[in-house]
């Protein structure tokens, strides 16, 4: 009983948060493009896929984690994404670059690595709590 | 199974991000060439120039600005945003429409300083430098 609230709750957040993260990028792609070019890694035309397929998929994804037939699908592809952001602000850190994350609204004002950091690898152990924990993402019901 | 769940969800994915792409009025330029929305030509900013005063504003970094800049033009970057904002403040009539630029085309603090200097002036007449300081060097080798 108190094992399916949990594993609700946390479906439900990490759901949640990633349909809002892909929503508003979807709503506004040409702010999300400014952000995307703060990290200086990618051509145009690279950019221009990953800024219309990321938030794409994140959504989609928020939707699968939440379907029994797509949710160990969608918590590979969600959890391969936050350690692909991580691993990007870390290079963007090194760098010494000014980033404009665009995660969760659109900014005019550069990130904070720190928080950035902090918030991102809470997600990351919120998804990966869910991963290893068998029972609360029920990977047996599903993958049998 | 994980393997054909994936897929299925790339392919919405896709499918998702096509859909905006077609659909949404706010897209972004396939051609980077392309005037994105408050940019202007150099062109333009001269003929601004002929038709009355303009104040250019350098988005780039201090040492970027101290290697050269358009003549005129006051430093206005995010690293120390209430100093240099101070400054310019106490040189603008408040009046002559603001063209800000950063390195390149493909340099979005021209278009960050911008959009923050609307916000906080209430102040509709500022422009972006569509290709920077590079499109200044290139008509003024």
């Amino acid at each position: 009983m108190i094992q399916g609230w949990i594993k609700w709750t946390l479906l439900l957040a990490a759901a949640g948060l990633f349909f809002y993260a892909g929503i508003i990028k979807i709503w506004d792609p040409v702010s999300f493009m400014r952000s995307v070019e703060t990290y200086r890694l990618f051509p145009h035309h690279l950019a221009l896929l990953a800024v219309y397929f990321v938030p794409a998929l994140e959504v989609v994804c928020a939707v699968g984690l939440l379907l029994p037939c797509t949710r160990r699908g969608a918590w590979w592809v969600l959890t391969t994404l936050m350690l692909s952001f991580i691993i990007l602000v870390a290079v963007s850190w090194a760098r010494g670059l000014d980033i404009h994350c665009g995660c969760f609204k659109p900014s005019q004002e550069p990130s904070s690595y720190i928080w950035l950091f902090v918030r991102d690898f809470g997600i990351l152990g919120m998804l990966l709590f869910l991963g290893f924990h068998q029972k609360l993402m029920s990977l047996k019901e599903v993958s049998s | 199974m994980v393997f054909k769940q994936i897929l299925f969800l790339f392919s919405a994915g896709i499918l998702l991000a096509v859909a905006n792409f077609a659909l949404n009025p706010k897209r972004v330029a396939w051609d980077p060439a392309q005037l994105r929305e408050g940019e202007i030509r150099l062109s333009t900013a001269f003929e601004m120039a002929a038709q009355h005063q303009i104040v250019w504003l350098d988005a780039r970094s201090q040492a970027e600005y101290a290697a050269g800049h358009i003549p005129g033009a006051f430093l206005l970057n995010e690293d120390d945003w209430d100093t240099l904002l101070f400054e310019f403040l106490n040189n603008w009539d408040g009046e002559s429409p603001i063209v800000v630029y950063c390195g390149s085309g493909g340099c979005q603090a021209s278009h960050m300083v911008a959009a923050r200097l609307r916000e906080e002036l209430g102040f509709d007449e500022i422009s972006v430098l569509h290709g920077g300081w590079g499109a200044w060097e290139e008509a003024n080798p």
